[in-house]
C-alpha cells in the first residue's frame, strides 16, 4: 500500500489544521502519537528546489509532547487534498454501508444524506462509485430493536451514565439484573457485546447485546475508566480470535462422513478416526454455548470429549431440553 | 534508494514540486528534484520519472504533459481531476465521519478497507477546510468489525482488497465432495451468512458467477498473474444475494416445514431481537412466544436452540418433536 498516499493525505490534514495538538491530531487521524510523529518526521524530508531551509516541510515544536500544538510550515500547496481514488470511494462507501446497518434510524438518515452529499461534491469515478447501488460486503441487518439498543448503550457510554440491564446469561441459563458502567460496544463475529464494569460482579464483563432484555439509562454518572488492558476472561478467544483452548468432539459413524466433508482440510481443525467408524474432531473453542449448540445440531450423534465443563454443560442442556418436552 | 534518497521521499518531493508549480514542470526543473539529481543518464532518470508518475496515479495524482519545444515536455497536475473540490460538510457530518473512523480504524476492524478508508477520511477532513474538526471529539465507544470467523481472516483481507481494487484473484478450493481445484475469478462481493463469509465472483473459465465459501479456500489467496487495479467492472444489476436463501435455518429438500418453537419468557426477547420483523412471532401465555418458521433443517435449528439451555420446546411438526425427544434420550443414555 502506498506510503506516499498516506503521507500526502496527512500533509493535507496538517496544513488545514494549524495549531492542532499532537494528541488531537493523532485521534483525528486514527493513529497513535508515536505513529503520527514518525510520519511527520518522514514529511520533514520533503522539499523543493533550491532546498533552502524554507523550501522544506517543517513543523514545530520538533519534540512535541502530547499537548503541544503542531505548526506546519511550507505545506500550503498541500491544503487542497488529492481527489478520491476509486478504491477510497469504495472503501468509504462500504464502511458507511456497514456502519449504517447497525445504526438507529436518525443515524441511518445522516449516513444517507452524507453519502448523497459526497457523491455530489466529488467528481469522476469516485462519485460514480459512491452513488452506485452495488454492495461489496453484505451482512445481515440487525432488527430495529437491536439497533435501538446498540445506539442507546453507545450514547450512555459517551455520556458516562450507569445503565441497569436485565441480562440472560447463557452460561447460567438464567436472567439477572445488573448495574453496569458501559465502556464499549464491540462487534465480534456475528454478535455485538457490551464491555462494561458490572457492579454485581465487581469486575468488567462482556455482555452479548442481543441477550439484554431491557436497558434503562439511569441519571447516575460513573467516573471509572476502562482498564488499559481489558480482561476478557472466558471471552478472550471470542474477542481476540486467538486460540486459548480446544474443543474435542466424537461423532458416531452415522454422521462421520458429513463431519469429514465439512471439516477436512479446514485450517486449525484436525480430524482423526476412532473405533467403530467414529471420527474425532478437534478445533479451537471460542465460546462454550456455541460448542453446546454445535454438538446439539448433530442430535445424539455428537459427544463432547473435552473440555469437561462444556461436556457437563451439554448434558445439563439436554436434560433441561428433555424436561421441557415432558420427557 | 537513489543517491541516498528513498523512493517514498523522491515521490513525495515530486508530488510537492508538482503541487507547488502552477505552470507545470519541464525536465530542467525535474532533474534538480532530490531523487532525480543523482548523476545517472537522462534516459535512466526519465524512466524513473515515468515509473513514479505511473505509481502516483494509484493515489489519484494524474499528470498530463504537453510538448513545449523540440523534444521538451511540460508536466502538470490536472487540477480539476486531481484535487478535491472544496467540501461543504456540516458539523454533524464531520462528526459522523469521525465516528466511522474510530469505529473501524482504531482496532483494525476494517480489515481490507483500512488503508483506503483511512486516506479517504483524512482527505475529507482536509477538504472540509481550515479547522474542520469539532471543538471536542466524541469518545471512542463503538468498535465495528468486518471479521467473522478467525480462520477466515487472512482470506477476507486478501479478497476484500481485490474487491476494492477490482483485481482478479486465484486460490485453491475444495468443493463439497472434497474435489480440489485452482480457481481464477473476478470478485464481485462478499456475503456473510451463518457465521461465515462467502465470495460471489465471476469465473471466466465457467463463464458464470460462482459462490465460494471462504472456509473451503485452501492455501493463500493471491492476485492473479498480470492483474491490475480497475481491470473489471461489477455489472449493473448484479445481485449479491441472488444465490442465498433468506431462510435463517436453510431452505429446500430435507427441511422440515411449518416449524413452531415455543420460547419461555426468559429468552423470548432474544428471539424478538434476532427474528422480529423477519418471521411471525406470536405471544403465548406467561410471557412466552412462539416462533413460526416456514422451513428449517433440523440440524441448523438445533444448533441455534442449543444455546438456550431448556427454555424452549418444539411444538410442531410432531415428527420433528418426536425425533428430537428420541435423540435426546439416546444421547443422555450413552453419556457416562
Amino acid at each position: 500500500m502506498s506510503q506516499v498516499g498516506k503521507l500526502v493525505s496527512l500533509a493535507s490534514f496538517l496544513a488545514t489544521h494549524p495549531r492542532i495538538t499532537v494528541e488531537e491530531a493523532a485521534r483525528a487521524t486514527h493513529r497513535t502519537a508515536r505513529e503520527l510523529i514518525a510520519d511527520m518526521k518522514t514529511l520533514l524530508m520533503v522539499g523543493v528546489h533550491p532546498y533552502s531551509p524554507s523550501d522544506f516541510i517543517g513543523y514545530a515544536p520538533m519534540t512535541a509532547g502530547m499537548n503541544s500544538a503542531i505548526t506546519i510550515h511550507f505545506a500550503d500547496h498541500f491544503k487542497r487534498p488529492l481527489n478520491f481514488t476509486p478504491q477510497e470511494a469504495l472503501a468509504l462507501k462500504y464502511a458507511l454501508g456497514h456502519f449504517a446497518l447497525a445504526a438507529d434510524a436518525p443515524t441511518r438518515r445522516q449516513v444517507d444524506a452524507l453519502s448523497g452529499a459526497l457523491a455530489e461534491m466529488l467528481h469522476g469515478r469516485a462519485a460514480q462509485e459512491l452513488s452506485s447501488l452495488g454492495r461489496g460486503f453484505v451482512v445481515s441487518r440487525p432488527t430495529e430493536r437491536m439497533r435501538g439498543l446498540l445506539s442507546q448503550l453507545a450514547l450512555a457510554g459517551e455520556q458516562r451514565k450507569i445503565v441497569e440491564i436485565e441480562y440472560y446469561s447463557a452460561h447460567r441459563g438464567e436472567m439477572s439484573t445488573r448495574r453496569v458502567h458501559p465502556y464499549r460496544v464491540v462487534e465480534s463475529g456475528t454478535h455485538f457485546y457490551l464491555f462494561a464494569f458490572c457492579e454485581l460482579a465487581a469486575a468488567t464483563r462482556h455482555f452479548r447485546v442481543d441477550r439484554i432484555r431491557k436497558a434503562t439509562v439511569t441519571q447516575s454518572a460513573f467516573v471509572s475508566n476502562p482498564p488499559k488492558v481489558p480482561k476478557s476472561g472466558r471471552m478472550t478467544s471470542t474477542l481476540s480470535g486467538k486460540t486459548v483452548e480446544y474443543l474435542t468432539v466424537m461423532f458416531t459413524k452415522e454422521v462421520a462422513s458429513d463431519v469429514q466433508d465439512e471439516w477436512q482440510g479446514v485450517p486449525e481443525a484436525a480430524i482423526s478416526t476412532a473405533r467403530g467408524g467414529r471420527v474425532v474432531l478437534r478445533l479451537p473453542l471460542y465460546n462454550d454455548p456455541w460448542a453446546v449448540g454445535f454438538a446439539m445440531g448433530f442430535g445424539g450423534h455428537a459427544e463432547i470429549v473435552k473440555p469437561l465443563r462444556v461436556r457437563e454443560m451439554l448434558k445439563r442442556t439436554q436434560e433441561n431440553a428433555l424436561r421441557a418436552h415432558g420427557g | 534508494m537513489s543517491g541516498g534518497v528513498s523512493r517514498t521521499e523522491r515521490q513525495l518531493n515530486l508530488v510537492s514540486a508538482l503541487l507547488k508549480a502552477r505552470d507545470g514542470l519541464a525536465w530542467p526543473q525535474i532533474e534538480v528534484i532530490a531523487g532525480y539529481n543523482d548523476g545517472l543518464t537522462k534516459r535512466s532518470l526519465q524512466k524513473r520519472f515515468e515509473r513514479d508518475l505511473k505509481e502516483l496515479q494509484g493515489i489519484g495524482l494524474l499528470v498530463t504533459s504537453e510538448l513545449i519545444g523540440e523534444g521538451t515536455r511540460r508536466y502538470a497536475i490536472d487540477r480539476g481531476r486531481c484535487l478535491l473540490p472544496p467540501l461543504n460538510l456540516t458539523p454533524q457530518q464531520r462528526i459522523l465521519l469521525f465516528r466511522v473512523g474510530i469505529s473501524y480504524l482504531e482496532e483494525g476492524g476494517a480489515g481490507p478497507l483500512t488503508d483506503h478508508l483511512a486516506r479517504a477520511l483524512l482527505k475529507l477532513q482536509a477538504g472540509s477546510g481550515i479547522n474542520a474538526l469539532p471543538d471536542e471529539l466524541p469518545p471512542a465507544i463503538v468498535r465495528r468489525s468486518l471479521y467473522r470467523r478467525p480462520a477466515e481472516a487472512r482470506h477476507l483481507d486478501a479478497i476484500g482488497l481485490a474487491l476494492l481494487e477490482r483485481r482478479r484473484i486465484c486460490f485453491g478450493y475444495e468443493g463439497h465432495r472434497r474435489e480440489q481445484s485452482r480457481r481464477q475469478v473476478a470478485p464481485y462481493a462478499l456475503v456473510a451468512r451463518r457465521g461465515g463469509w462467502y465470495l460471489i465472483a465471476y469465473d471466466p473459465e465457467r463463464k458464470a458467477e460462482r459462490t465460494f465459501k471462504l472456509s473451503r479456500i485452501r492455501g493463500q489467496v493471491e492476485f492473479a498473474r498480470g492483474s491490475k487495479a480497475g481491470e473489471f467492472d461489477v455489472p449493473d444489476g448484479f445481485d449479491s444475494e441472488r444465490s442465498f436463501s433468506s431462510e435463517a435455518f436453510g431452505a429446500g429438500m430435507g427441511t422440515c416445514k411449518n416449524v413452531r418453537v415455543r420460547f419461555d419468557a426468559d429468552v423470548a426477547f432474544i428471539v424478538e431481537n434476532e427474528f422480529g420483523g423477519t418471521y411471525q412471532i406470536e405471544p403465548a401465555p406467561n410471557g412466552a412466544v412462539v416462533l413460526n418458521l416456514p422451513q428449517a433443517y433440523p440440524s441448523e435449528l438445533l444448533r441455534y436452540l442449543g444455546e438456550f439451555a431448556g427454555h424452549w420446546e418444539i411444538l410442531a411438526p410432531a415428527d420433528l418433536r418426536e425425533q428430537f425427544i428420541h435423540r435426546l434420550r439416546a444421547s443422555l443414555r450413552s453419556a457416562p
